[in-house]
């Protein structure tokens, strides 16, 4: 009765919001929350139906918001609307005839979009979410639907049997008496016009639409690489079929489920009194254009369009076996999981109130609201398997996740901390299952899943249990477990206690003394706390480095550890090494600095006095040194400098050849520090200092080739301080001299840069993109003043010269003169924003052309590196064949291997390794063909996301981005170079491997090659 | 306008006493800010910390660490601009409250940053509310 009460208040609100016209889509939202909530809208509607309000303001309301939705092509409001208008049939405000209709509405324009000639196949996707959004009503009101059916035959069966009564037996008619009168609706609401088969026609109808529909394979946006080549030939069902698939076993159920609650039924007689209503007939959105060709580049681009647009929704991630779910119907799944999905949309608050910001008590209020409501789902049965699997598939959904990746943290937290028993066991229980499958995650996933879990543990006191994972040590450098455990704890550092730590190091000092001191922490079985760790064991290095020097080891910890991530600065004078010009020179400029010279007299003491004495490399050495040394105390620092002397590199840098040395020197002088390299790198980006280009030559320079996969020089060094503080622990002290070899990671970093290149350029571009459409309207209006104000001076010119036929000033020369004055000044105007937009124009034709050589050169070079290495396309036609390509060369010589540093009986590798399962802490793809599968995967990654990248970066967020109509011509950035990639790059003698990596993350089927 | 759930137009219930203007256009910049003020911040936390953490909610333009103002050092806030509004708010939704250097950090908008707004304000130096807190950074041995 309580929670009935609360109910009744919130519907209050609801009601009076409403009452306000224009709050009807507010209305739509928050009955669609409530729907996501458990069908607590039901309640709502009975309360309106009491109160009769409903009756009177519902007609207008969703049909027009459902109109504009499907134009506007709002998934998420159209999905909401749909099962906010089912369960208004349940709850008998609205007529099941009425939604029918839409239903069929839906499926009519779904199929004729599949039709070549009146449709537009490419555009499969729409039709496909079309049917999902009427299979996905049907659990909420399919029972409902049916009962209609039903009980209208049961009533036929009794006019039946009351006429045929002799040739029923007594019981026989009695229960069929009491079916009838048990069922709760009354008869009086069976009308002749409802007819029975219709929901049957809807079943017969999706039924035809998937036969003839395309199966959707997107392996480029599969999670795991081996998808596609399963080599089995099992086709998996993709989203639509399974989803039927579970609608049937529920239809043969009879409809019948439990995670739906049904609080309609309590209120039967209330809501039978009321009227019941029908619904407008409503339009499908018109159809795409037709296409002439069902293949090549533009029905590639158009297939690739509909899926941006309408994109799925989920994409299942199964990390747990399947028993962990076992208690539950089929289409249980999809309800949790629509459940779950909807808390998440809303709770996020994107859609309900866009323009709204949110205040900080609001922010946690409405973060326990989605943590309890997720934790607190109607449904009979345990879910928080299948809860943790949900929220992995959408932080690792490809191309992008529906929100940010912080969001998902945050969440995955929240549930932890409501359900402290229960949930971290899951979520440690998903990282397991995803670090054994960690060679085969998707590399854009692996690096989310590294983002995540490195800031998920830093929330939690870096609690994990290290020492299950201490057997990383024993694979070999370029493994992807070891490289996951090394960069989860890079980032681990960056989010940590550097500082403190060193502060109290006097206060350890006792305790970390000795070796043997820094072992006390028991290898424990529930996982020891790392930070805690880490902490003891950074202070053990430093004490080594810095103060022990008499223990035994320490010369070679000094060589392994360099100190935090400190500056290369080769011009420093306090070691007391050797100075030289180049050292005076270094002070020099420093001391320009500090005395706050400019940058113009800075770069005339360059040109006049440094340049032509000691030549260019020493300009760029000592400038680059010395200005990043100013700037290296802080990331504001570095802005700093950067703002003030940017000019200096852009003098002495002014080239692409130029720019890559300029890249190099400053990696040099961060070497130790893969942060601040990508920090600087990145800002010297924004500032224009070097451009994209450059970036990729750099990356594509040879010595970083080399560390697609690993990372030896330019960030070696900032790993080996963590590493080894955690592996002093982990491991006994002979596994510490081993660490030495550790130093090989994948090259995450390098990665984040590029991505980060292409991302700004896009950035860009549609910064550009916006100035101009917003210039473009200026314009607009500047020529209607001008037009306006000319008119109204030619209007008052031949006036005056009418008077008495002779051209008179007339006898308001003020006017005329105002006027005058205002017809220059909205020409000059007009002319003005012309040019501007002529301006904005020129440069958004040079961004796209910078674009486009980015975008070859990046294949290019992505090519070249991997023809140079991959073996030969005999040996090697899938990922598969490479992978064991080194697998069986090493049977063989597995003894001898020096590259798998087995050094213990335990871990020894079985030579006998095919077996899978038991064996999977072994790993043996070889090095080089490491370096090709990372490389591929990140082939494929960069060309998703080149894909995605152009329209809106994170689509959910941005409903307003919907634009009716336009969206036909408003192309992705990608397609305007396909064709020069084809020419380009792709051509007749690249390796099909990479081939493959590039159309797959195009989504692109790849025998489409000739026909494009 | 009446709302299902809550209120959402109230946004902070901090009012900066030296913003120079009245509370409508002091709610005005809040709702256009690009800034947030994190609070709670552990002395020790650096700005690499700093933007490894927030730079995941968007891109950052500009650190500025709040300084005692007779120490010179970190005294546990600092101001996060950003390019984009809704960067601010996703750092604002999606960070605050949670954990940086084991203290949990509070992240709200802010009316935007300027020259002086850098200085602890208390008497001591630091944070006026540094004067009333009673939990200092927790010793980690």
């Amino acid at each position: 009765m309580e929670s009935e009460t609360c109910i009744g208040l919130d519907v209050m609100t609801v009601a009076e919001g409403m009452s306000v016209t224009s709050g009807s889509e507010e209305c739509m939202r928050s009955g669609g929350r409530a729907v996501a909530e458990g069908g607590c809208a039901c309640d709502c509607l009975r309360l309106y139906t009491c109160k009769g309000w409903l009756l009177e303001n519902l007609e207008g309301i969703p049909l027009e918001t459902v109109v504009d939705a499907l134009d506007f092509g709002n998934c998420d409001m159209i999905r909401i609307l749909m099962r906010f208008l089912t369960v208004m049939m349940c709850s008998k405000v609205l007529q099941p005839s009425s939604l029918v209709v839409v239903f069929e509405t839906l499926l009519s324009s779904a199929s004729t979009t599949l039709d070549e000639e009146k449709g537009n196949p490419s555009w499969q996707a729409r039709g496909d979410f079309y049917v999902s959004c009427i299979l996905s009503c049907l659990p909420w009101g399919g029972s409902e639907l049916v009962e209609v059916t039903h009980l209208l035959v049961t009533s036929l069966v009794v006019s039946l049997g009351i006429s045929h009564a002799k040739s029923l037996g007594l019981r026989e008619l009695n229960i069929i008496c009491d079916t009838c009168l048990s069922l709760p609706i009354a008869n009086k609401h069976i009308s002749v016009q409802q007819v029975p088969e219709e929901i049957e026609c809807v079943m017969v109808g999706i039924e035809a639409y998937l036969s003839i529909r395309r199966h959707n394979s997107d392996t480029g946006l599969s999670f795991f690489e081996d998808d596609d080549e399963s080599g089995s030939g099992v086709v998996e069902k993709d989203f639509l079929e399974d989803l039927w698939g579970r609608i049937q076993v529920l239809s043969s159920n009879g409809w019948k489920v439990d995670s739906v609650p049904r609080p309609h039924l309590s209120f039967e007689a209330q809501l039978v009194a009321g009227k019941s209503h029908e619904f407008g007939p409503i339009n499908a959105p018109e159809q795409p254009e037709p296409l002439s060709e069902v293949s090549g580049v533009l029905y590639g681009k158009q297939k690739h369009n509909a899926e941006l647009k309408y994109p799925q929704r989920i994409r299942r991630l199964n990390i747990f076996p399947a028993s962990k779910t076992e208690d539950m119907q089929p289409i249980d799944r999809f309800i949790v999981e629509e459940y779950l999905l909807d808390v998440l949309l809303f709770l996020n608050g994107c859609l309900m109130y866009h323009h709204v910001p949110y205040s900080l008590s609001l922010v946690f209020a409405s973060r326990k609201e989605c943590a309890s409501f997720m934790v607190g789902l109607p449904v009979p049965f345990r879910y928080d398997y299948l809860m943790a699997e949900t929220i992995f598939s959408q932080l690792l959904l490809l191309p992008l996740p529906p929100f940010k990746p912080i969001y998902y943290t945050l969440v995955i937290m929240d549930l932890c901390k409501a359900l402290p028993g229960a949930f971290p066991g899951v979520v440690a229980g998903a990282v397991r299952a995803l670090f054994e499958k960690i060679a085969d995650l998707d590399m854009e996933c692996q690096t989310r899943l590294i983002l995540w879990f490195s800031h998920h543990l830093s929330n939690f006191q870096f609690i994990w249990p290290w020492e299950e994972w201490a057997f990383v040590l024993d694979l070999p450098k370029w493994a992807p477990q070891r490289v996951f455990v090394q960069e989860v704890l890079e980032r681990e550092v960056r989010l940590s206690y550097w500082d403190k730590v060193k502060q109290l190091e006097a206060v350890t000092s006792a305790m970390c003394a000795h070796h043997d001191v820094i072992l006390p922490v028991p290898l424990n079985l529930s996982g020891f706390h790392f930070s805690y760790v880490l902490r003891h064991a950074i202070c053990a290095v430093l004490q080594n480095l810095y103060h022990l020097l008499s223990i035994e080891n320490a010369p070679a910890l000094e060589e392994l550890l360099p100190p935090k991530g400190s500056p290369n600065f080769i011009y420093s004078i306090e070691d007391g090494r050797e100075r030289t010009e180049q050292h005076a020179l270094s002070a020099e400029l420093n001391n320009k600095v500090k005395g706050r010279q400019t940058a113009r007299e800075i770069i005339s003491w360059v040109e006049e006095s440094v340049f032509p004495n000691h030549g260019w490399d020493v300009v760029l050495k000592v400038v680059v040194h010395t200005l990043l040394d100013i700037g290296s105390k802080s990331f504001t620092h570095l802005i700093t400098v950067l703002e003030r002397y940017g000019q200096v590199f852009a003098r002495i840098c002014p080239d692409h050849d130029k720019q890559v040395m300029l890249i190099a020197e400053v990696s040099s002088y961060w070497k130790n520090n893969a942060q601040m390299t990508a920090v600087a790198i990145d800002r010297m980006m924004g500032y224009r200092l070097i451009s994209n280009l450059a970036i990729v030559r750099w990356v594509f320079s040879p010595a970083n080739v080399e560390q697609f996969h690993t990372s030896d020089c330019p960030w070696e060094p900032l790993y080996l301080p963590a590493v080894a503080a955690i592996f002093i622990v982990l491991a006994t002290y002979q596994e510490l001299l081993k660490v030495e070899r550790i130093c090989i990671f994948i090259n995450l970093q390098t990665v984040l840069v590029l991505r980060n290149a292409i991302g700004k350029t896009y950035n860009r571009i549609s910064d550009l993109r916006n100035e101009i459409s917003s210039l473009k309207k200026s314009v607009v209006s500047a020529e209607a003043a001008a037009a306006k104000a000319k008119a109204e001076l030619d209007a008052a010119e031949s006036k005056l010269s009418l008077v008495d036929g002779e051209p008179v000033l007339g006898d308001n020369p003020v006017k005329l003169k105002r006027l005058k004055a205002n017809a220059e000044k909205a020409k000059e105007e007009e002319v003005s924003v012309h040019e501007s937009l002529e301006a904005k124009e020129a440069l958004l034709a040079r961004a796209l052309d910078e674009n486009e050589a980015l975008f070859l050169s990046l294949y290019k070079n992505f090519s070249k590196v991997l023809m140079e290495r991959l073996p030969d396309p005999s040996r090697a036609r899938t990922l598969r064949e490479l992978k064991s390509i080194q697998a069986d060369e090493m049977t063989v010589d597995l003894d001898e291997s020096s590259v798998m540093e087995v050094d213990n009986e335990s871990r020894r590798p079985n030579k006998s390794q095919s077996n899978g399962g038991k064996d999977s802490n072994i790993y043996n793809v070889g090095e080089k063909e490491q370096w090709c599968l990372s490389t591929l995967g990140y082939v494929k990654a960069f060309a998703r996301q080149y894909a995605s990248e152009s329209t809106a970066k994170w689509p959910a967020q941005e409903p307003e981005a919907y634009l009716p109509k336009t969206y036909l011509r408003n192309w992705h950035l990608i397609w305007a170079h396909i064709e020069k990639l084809d020419a380009d790059v792709l051509t007749e003698n690249v390796h099909p491997l990479f081939k493959k990596a590039v159309y797959s993350g195009l989504s692109r089927p790849i025998n489409d090659v000739s026909s494009g | 306008m009446a709302s299902l759930f809550k209120d959402l137009t109230k946004l902070s219930a901090y009012r900066d006493k030296r913003f120079p203007g009245n509370q409508e256009e002091f709610e005005q910049a809040l709702h256009t800010s690009t800034t947030v003020y994190i609070g709670n911040m552990s002395f020790y936390t650096t700005e690499e910390q700093v933007y490894e953490l927030f730079s995941r909610a968007g891109e950052i333009k500009k650190i500025t660490m709040g300084l005692d103002k007779n120490s010179k050092t970190p005294c546990g806030f600092c101001f996060v601009l950003y390019y984009s509004r809704e960067d601010t708010e996703d750092a604002m939704k999606f960070i605050s409250g949670t954990i940086l250097d084991d203290r949990p950090i509070r992240v709200d908008f802010d009316w935007g940053f300027q020259e002086g707004r850098q200085w602890g304000r208390g008497r001591s130096g630091g944070q006026v509310r540094d004067e009333y807190r009673t939990d200092y950074d927790p010793d980690i041995l």
